[in-house]
């Protein structure tokens, strides 16, 4: 019997000449081999690309070939038509051992993110490879020459089967923006206490101890929060589970904490668990939250958020003494507003050019008129109520900046309350107000009577003729 | 001339922005689900505002920027909910959002807790904890800083008319605008 030939040399001349991007991957889910036009299409990156594992993954700060081998890595929709992942007897937890060869090639949409520019989504065609039944050895995967603009409509609105990978994509485009949003370097500000607050941060980045974080509501408490849990290793970034301590009861901030303990994390490392208003739990929930968080392994980090320091309220015997120890090993002060005048307009402008990467209307910065009324305000609300202000600002402005008129009427309000003397009580003049009064309910009696005159007698406890001789009274009786 | 009453803030602390008064919102494509929180609350005496939109209820949160969501979670709206969550804190800082979901959904739940929702149910079988939830807040928002006219008229029965929010002061009119 005669060996049959085999050409490595020409298959792989072949494939060189195809226009479609093909990629090979072995049973480990490793890149064995890409084409010319693989190359092409995936540009620098591919060089590095060969010999790696594909993990399928949604970490928003990986770059590099890391993140280019998870946008390459088939979708787990694909694998489970075709593989299982695990084997832990074989020695190599990877290996995939069920009968790809016995299943039909499998398209899906693959997306990855270029080092510039945007998501880039590609059609491709899985076909599997086997040995014989129980055996696979890889994946060949023929990519569409084409980019699409968006996911196909099918997949948009899943089917069970691709709901897996629709969620998949939603947590890395959340991730990605969230990256984005939550970074050190974007708490703004060169004023001493900030300056204090934002290395008390990186500190926290980088460690695994509790985190409290006390200032008044609108500082930026949440946001803080967000960037320590965002802001270190992105592998180490699993779920980031905000439980609002002011509502919720001790039921449900149980249950939450053992199902998140239980939970597959959204990412492939450490959970965070923000206690927000931790100052505002009631007795009977600080003694559950005390059992589930003191003296047994706890897999999250813990990051609580306060008006004020849980000493004091310790203190003043308002708070437990081991869940005010266990929550603040690191203690970080965000100031308000009002105390770091300095910052307020650089946050301003800062604020100004984030609704400006909204798209549309272009603002270049404030007038001096503005910026000297931002700085005469109290800001209440603290930074919230500055970007709330500034994004309504923006909306108004009609000039290349932002004026004075364009700024929230309670600036103006709280700049002439400043200026000028109280005013009188406010009063009001009974009979006037008594009849527009009456004239009201009256209507409104008409109108749930649906005009019926004595069913809206009977509503108002009138007679009939008396009610009409009040809606002659109140010229009400032409309506 | 309709006699009119203005009433100025400006000698005021200036308010929170809580606008009218808290609401308890419910955005859902078949009101199914705000008929099961209904039946929850009956005892609670809270009204439950109905919405079919996610740009509806946001809508009617710009009115009533202190208000209690129920969102029903769909394939079809993920993308703009969680886009909306990403913003609520900062928007809508005293609002919060309770997210309710068809089962097939529920493996959302951690990321949508991620963005900011502060409660994640699948079955309108257990609403409980979401309705008490729902009262805890409302309950606890910050009421609306109103003159005695405006608190005597807002307490006026049947249907809600004859205020307006104009400009820096509180109009109250006499409904000729209808």
């Amino acid at each position: 019997m005669t060996r049959p030939r085999i050409n490595a040399g020409e298959l792989a001349r072949l494939l060189n000449a195809a226009r479609q991007p093909v990629y090979v991957l072995d049973e480990d889910l490793t890149i064995v081999f890409l084409n010319r036009a693989c190359h092409e299409w995936l540009g620098a990156a591919a060089d590095d690309l060969l010999g790696r594992r594909c993990a399928y993954h949604s970490q928003p700060s990986i770059v590099g070939p890391d993140a280019v081998t998870a946008g390459l890595c088939p979708p787990p929709s694909v694998l489970c038509a075709t593989a299982v992942p695990a084997v832990p007897s074989s020695g190599n937890a990877s290996r995939l051992t069920k009968p790809w060869h016995t299943q039909d090639a499998v398209s899906a949409t693959i997306c990855f993110q270029p080092p510039e520019g945007p998501l880039i989504y590609r059609r491709v065609r899985f076909i599997p490879l086997g040995t014989a039944p129980g055996e696979s050895i890889g994946l060949i995967a023929v990519v569409d020459a084409e980019n699409l603009s968006e996911p196909p409509a099918e997949e948009v609105v899943p089917t069970a089967e691709a709901a897996p990978t629709e969620l998949h994509e939603q947590i890395r485009r959340f991730r990605r923006e969230a990256a984005g949003r939550y970074r050190v370097d974007r708490l703004l500000g060169h004023s001493p206490a900030m300056r204090r607050a934002r290395r008390q941060i990186e500190l926290a980045v980088g460690s695994r101890s509790s985190v409290l974080l006390v200032g008044p509501p609108g500082s930026g408490r949440q946001h803080a929060a967000a960037t320590i849990h965002y802001a270190g290793d992105a592998e180490a970034a699993g779920s980031l589970v905000p439980l609002a301590c002011s509502v919720l009861g001790a039921e449900l901030i149980s249950s939450t904490i053992a199902a998140l303990a239980t939970a597959q994390p959204l990412g492939a490392g450490r959970s965070t668990l923000v206690l927000s208003d931790v100052d505002q739990l009631a007795p009977d929930v600080q003694a559950e939250l005390a059992a589930a968080l003191i003296g047994r392994p706890f897999p999250f980090r813990l990051i609580a958020t306060a008006t004020q320091p849980l000493d004091e309220l310790v203190r003043r015997g308002r708070f437990r003494e081991d869940l005010a120890a266990a929550l603040s090993t690191i203690v970080i002060e965000l100031p308000p507003l009002a105390g770091r005048r300095g910052d307020i307009l650089l946050l301003a402008q800062a604020l100004v050019e984030e609704n400006n990467a909204q798209g549309g209307k272009q603002v270049g910065g404030l007038s001096a008129e503005a910026l000297d009324r931002l700085d005469a305000y109290a800001w209440p609300g603290n930074l919230d109520e500055l970007a709330r202000a500034m994004a309504e600002a923006h909306q108004r402005a009609g000039g290349p900046e932002i004026a004075v008129a364009d700024l929230p009427e309670r600036l103006h309000l709280a700049a002439s309350a400043a200026a000028h003397p109280r005013r009188k009580e406010e009063t009001i003049v009974l009979d006037e107000f008594l009849g527009r009064m009456e004239r009201e309910l009256i209507r409104r009696a008409l109108a749930r009577a649906k005009g019926n005159k004595a069913k809206a007698a009977r509503l108002l406890g009138l007679t009939r003729p008396r009610l009409y001789r009040r809606m002659v009274q109140l010229g009400l009786a032409g309506e | 001339m309709p006699p009119t009453t203005t009433i100025t803030t400006a000698d005021r602390e200036p308010p929170p922005e809580t606008g009218a008064a808290a609401r308890l919102i419910v955005c859902e494509r078949t009101g199914h689900w705000a008929v099961a929180l209904r039946r929850e609350l009956a005892d609670a005496g809270v009204r439950v505002y109905e919405t079919r939109s996610i740009p509806d209820c946001w809508n009617m949160l710009a009115e009533s920027p202190g208000s209690f969501l129920v969102v029903e979670l769909t394939a079809a709206n993920v993308e703009g909910l969680l886009h909306r969550l990403a913003r609520r804190e900062r928007d809508f800082p005293l609002a919060r959002v309770a997210v309710v979901v068809d089962r097939a959904l529920a493996d959302h739940e951690w990321l949508l807790r991620e963005a900011g929702a502060v409660h994640f149910t699948c079955s309108p079988r257990r609403l409980r904890p979401l309705a008490e939830l729902a009262c805890r807040h409302l309950a606890q928002v910050p009421a609306p800083q109103q003159s005695l006219a405006e608190r005597v008229w807002a307490g006026l029965p049947w249907k809600e008319a004859g205020f307006r929010v104009q400009g820096s002061g509180l109009s109250c009119n006499d409904g000729s605008e209808r």
